[in-house]
């Protein structure tokens, strides 16, 4: 037999030759192994059977690698440190299997913090620390205006032209738009989300596609023919993956676009969430929507190779102060922010992110400072034992090994529980969670999550079981002999559980309190005065694109026509439609022109969120008149432009004073003037918590334009679900191609718009009502223990006439001390750490001291009652019984 | 001295083997003729007490590229050993002498 021959069959599984090298007996090694090695060629040439000679293979080295209680000559199983060590994990697992209820409640008590750690990090991961799958994802930055009240926005066309001309930091950049193509195919129509970019967006990305080809500068101008990206999971899901839909082209907007390509399979949407389709944005800077102060494109860039993002963010700026000394009209006292795309994602979510990831450390704290009193106990209980061990000569370090074993082995199986909690617990976290964590789709309790279970579970075994053995090596082993029957056990263990004890109660203060903040929180954000009725009313967006509506009129005229039916609708008390819902994801901000008739010069006031209406909105919404009129069915495109403003735009322009009458200008400089004909009540948009700008209503008629996108307002006292049954058919009897989409009552809409810090509530108070669970379990633990071990000291007392009362208030003491130490610590932690809250908190001081308080005395109530109940235990001890044992 | 039962059925198969007797051979002519699967480890276990009793004798061969340049231990059978084999047989056979149809029954 040749070596190449022997050679066909692969090499022998080489773990298990790695075995066998180590475990038989080098007189025979070379021949044992040579023969099975032989075998196996030999059974890989005859047979060709690899997969059956590699398992006799196996077989055979475990075989021979066992063989040690009949053979003296081979090497023991476990030889010097590894004897002992295999001694030591059999005794201490035996140990364990003997006090399953020890071993049940330590394991289940880490595997809540364990599981809470892990489902947190897992969702928190991909925002924070997981890898963008972008090639050098850290040269990707986001370009916004900064405002003169330090407010961030978005880019004119033109800013982004100069920048992409002038910037020598910058290797590419792209002006990126949100996009809502209606597809229609055989299988009806459907709205999907999709960005118009640059064609440099990819690059920007660092990105290439998978099949077909990128954007080319000619198809990123106006009139072009009209070309596609696809994400990879839709070209998949809505067209089976089949490579030649390249080249093929799809029906959008009622417009054939070619697709010219599909994005790789890691390729996320981080700019825009759910994007699945892309097409190039086609501006020019003659446009008119190109100006410079049509600030509605948002920019992403790469920097050059080696370029640090300081010098990038000096360049830009300087870039747009000599923009800025051009157009000083424009860009006023203005400035250009460049962020890292990984800063940018986690701008509003970081700081929540952080708050509820450290709710979950503080439990696995507590979790951990309870599992290691349930040790210190257990070391005490196992004195005696220990005591003789080391008179018999054990060393400190092997004493201390069979408890750190054990602990390990606790904190191991605590892991496991922990890591199928976690599993179980992601799926209502990710339920739960709102979609403005960025690539929450991302979470998932994969490797990294198992690695930080497994290093959790190494890190907790370590403390609870060294910490006990520790202190029980701390008193001198004659001390301990000589420890007998009589003597009051108050040794440094002692001192080591009260602290854990306290510390115990300090950290679920830190969690109470914040629970108890955050819950307030939201009710106050709940309690917001949202400015418009939200009962009895559901809302639904509806767009009007494609070829069919090209020309304005016949979008108006559709509109008209969609109104008109659904008020009809029976059962339907009003309908309106807008181009902007407060709450909702529209947003729609414009720059404002006071007209001052004294010297005739315009005056720029402060930026307005735009709705254009029809006249019935104010009835619709509920949004109450103050002064002057809303509009009428009379205001229309022929007649004098009106407008009506909101409180706090009225009240900053003109103080005490009426603002009807005066005039104003939005959006261009050509634009006509209109007149305020009313003031209307504040409305909170576009969050609930953002401070109310400046909110201005216009007659749908007169506006400039005709927006494609609108919303429907309906108030009727119909269950919602048959509303929107029959507004849909409505909807659908005056036009078939309008998809209706978001569909959602207006209460829906402001739940939604405090989802994120609903989040982090719910959490909190999760969190809370463990902590105070294990706090309590951990006072309870150590007065009981010190009830046991006190035993007949009890009895001495009640021998020499200790009442019951009086034994009953010694341990309540005892109790109440450490209680208020905990909460002593704990409240001073919670003034001092109750700024981590601040990104979560609404309308209450993160740190209120009459939360602080509450939760105080709460806590305080709950370690009382907890020790109550080995506190009444100690005043029944009967003295006879208890001295009996003498 | 007396053999073991896995002591026998080694010999039994080095000396059918006649010269090229070695562990892996050893254990493959067991398997096929009495359908017992021993592991390469008893074998070896078996081949060493057989060594020591002075029954069987070893000598080392040359280094093989199919057993990755390991050398095979060839074994062989000494008159000692034939005589411990004919012994057992023979007291095999004279204890089962007349018992056959209550065996093979």
């Amino acid at each position: 037999m040749s070596p190449e021959r022997s050679r066909r069959g692969g090499h022998p599984p080489r773990l298990a030759l790695w075995l066998l090298q180590h475990r038989v007996p080098e007189h025979e090694r070379e021949f044992l192994v040579g023969d099975l090695v032989e075998a196996y060629h030999d059974a890989c040439e005859s047979d060709g059977d690899q997969r059956g000679a590699r398992r006799r293979f196996w077989r055979e080295a475990v075989a021979a690698s066992m063989r040690r209680e009949r053979d003296h000559q081979s090497i023991p199983f476990t030889r010097g440190l590894m004897t002992d060590l295999g001694l030591d994990v059999s005794l201490a697992m035996r140990r364990l299997r003997r006090t399953p209820g020890f071993t049940l409640a330590a394991s289940l008590t880490l595997a809540l913090g364990v599981g809470a750690a892990c489902a947190i990090t897992a969702v928190a991961r991909p925002a924070l620390w997981g890898a963008l799958p972008f090639r050098d994802a850290e040269r990707i930055v986001t370009l916004r205006e900064r405002f003169g009240d330090g407010s961030l926005g978005n880019l004119g066309y033109t800013t982004i032209a100069d920048l992409r001309r002038q910037s020598s930091t910058l290797s590419a950049i792209a002006a990126v738009r949100a996009w809502a193509p209606t597809l229609t195919d055989a299988s009806g129509a459907e709205r999907l989300t999709g960005l118009a970019v640059s064609s440099s967006f990819l690059e920007v990305m660092g990105t290439r596609v998978a099949i077909g080809r990128d954007f080319t500068p000619e198809e990123d101008r106006p009139n072009a023919t009209a070309v596609v990206l696809l994400d990879h999971g839709f070209w998949q899901q809505r067209f089976g993956g089949d490579t030649s839909i390249v080249g093929r082209t799809v029906r959008l907007e009622d417009v054939e676009h070619r697709v010219i390509g599909v994005l790789p399979a890691d390729y996320e949407s981080v700019l825009r969430p759910g994007a699945v389709i892309l097409q190039p944005l086609g501006y020019i800077e003659t446009a008119g929507f190109a100006c410079r102060d049509c600030r509605h494109l948002r920019a992403v860039a790469r920097t050059r190779d080696g370029v640090p993002i300081a010098v990038a963010a000096r360049d830009v700026e300087s870039v747009f102060a000599r923009l800025r000394d051009e157009y000083p009209a424009v860009y006023a006292s203005h400035g250009l922010q460049l962020t890292p795309l990984r800063a940018a994602l986690v701008e509003t979510t970081r700081g929540p992110l952080l708050a509820v990831l450290g709710a979950a450390a503080l439990l696995l704290l507590i979790a951990l400072a309870n599992t290691t009193n349930l040790f210190v106990s257990r070391a005490i209980q196992r004195g005696g034992e220990t005591t003789i061990r080391a008179a018999l000569g054990a060393s400190r370090w092997r004493l201390a090994r069979s408890m750190l074993i054990e602990a390990l082995l606790v904190s191991g199986l605590g892991a496991l529980f922990g890591l199928a909690l976690a599993h179980a617990a992601l799926g209502a976290l990710l339920a739960l969670a709102p979609a403005s964590i960025p690539r929450i789709d991302q979470a998932r309790a994969d490797l990294p999550i198992t690695l930080l279970a497994v290093a959790l579970a190494v890190t907790l075994g370590m403390v609870s079981g060294l910490l006990p053995a520790m202190f029980a090596g701390a008193r001198g082993l004659r001390d301990r002999l000589a420890i007998n029957a009589r003597t009051v056990a108050r040794g440094a263990h002692d001192v080591v559980r009260r602290t854990l004890v306290v510390v115990e109660l300090s950290l679920a203060l830190l969690l109470l309190g914040g629970a108890g903040i955050l819950v307030q929180s939201v009710q106050r954000l709940l309690a917001v005065d949202v400015g418009f009725a939200t009962a009895d009313r559901v809302q639904m967006a509806l767009s009007a694109t494609g070829a069919r509506f090209d020309s304005e009129a016949m979008v108006r005229q559709t509109w008209r026509s969609v109104h008109e039916a659904v008020r009809a609708v029976p059962g339907v008390t009003s309908a309106s439609l807008t181009t902007q819902l407060p709450l909702s994801n529209d947003f729609d901000g414009w720059g404002v022109r006071w007209e001052r008739a004294a010297d005739d010069v315009e005056e720029s006031g402060m930026d307005a969120f735009r709705f254009a209406v029809t006249a019935d909105y104010a009835t619709t919404m509920g949004v109450p008149l103050l002064s002057g009129r809303f509009f009428a069915p009379t205001d229309r495109a022929t007649t004098d432009p009106v407008v009506v403003i909101n409180t706090t735009m009225a009240r900053r322009q003109f103080g005490d004073r009426s603002p009807i009458g005066a005039r104003l200008k939005i959006g261009p400089p050509t634009s006509p003037w209109r007149t305020v004909v009313g003031v209307v009540g504040d409305v909170r948009h576009p969050t609930l918590d953002d401070e109310v700008g400046g909110q201005l209503y216009l007659p749908m008629e007169q506006n400039a334009f005709a927006d494609a996108y609108v919303r429907l307002v309906v108030h009727s006292t119909l269950d919602p679900g048959v509303l929107t049954r029959t507004v849909r058919d409505a909807v659908r009897s005056v036009e078939n191609s309008i998809p209706v989409a978001e569909v959602s009552t207006l209460s829906a809409l402001v739940d939604r718009a405090a989802q994120q810090r609903r989040f982090a509530e719910r959490l909190f108070q999760a969190f809370a009502l463990a902590a105070i669970l294990l706090a309590a379990i951990g006072i309870f633990g150590v007065i009981s223990g010190m009830v046991g071990e006190r035993v007949r000291e009890i009895g001495v007392r009640s021998a020499l006439g200790a009442t019951q009362g009086q034994i009953l208030g010694h341990f309540m003491r005892q109790g109440g001390r450490l209680a208020a130490m905990g909460i002593a610590v704990g409240g001073g932690a919670a003034l001092l750490l109750g700024t981590a809250l601040r990104p979560l908190v609404y309308g209450i001081s993160p740190r209120d001291p009459w939360t602080i308080a509450t939760v105080s005395v709460g806590l305080g109530a709950v370690a009382l009652l907890a020790t109550l109940l080995p506190a009444w235990r100690a005043s029944r001890v009967d003295a006879v019984v208890a001295l009996r044992t003498e | 001295m007396a053999l073991g039962d896995l002591e026998q059925l080694v010999m039994l198969a080095l000396l059918r083997l006649a010269d090229s007797g070695f562990g892996a051979a050893v254990q493959r002519e067991i398997a096929e003729r009495s359908g017992r699967d021993v592991t390469l480890g008893a074998v070896y276990t078996a081949l060493a007490r057989l060594e020591e009793k002075g029954f069987v004798r070893s000598r080392i061969g040359e280094p093989l590229p199919q057993r990755g340049g390991r050398r095979r231990r060839h074994y062989e059978v000494l008159p000692a050993g034939r005589t411990a084999i004919a012994e057992a047989w023979q007291a095999i056979e004279a204890l089962s002498r007349g018992l056959r149809a209550q065996l093979e029954g």
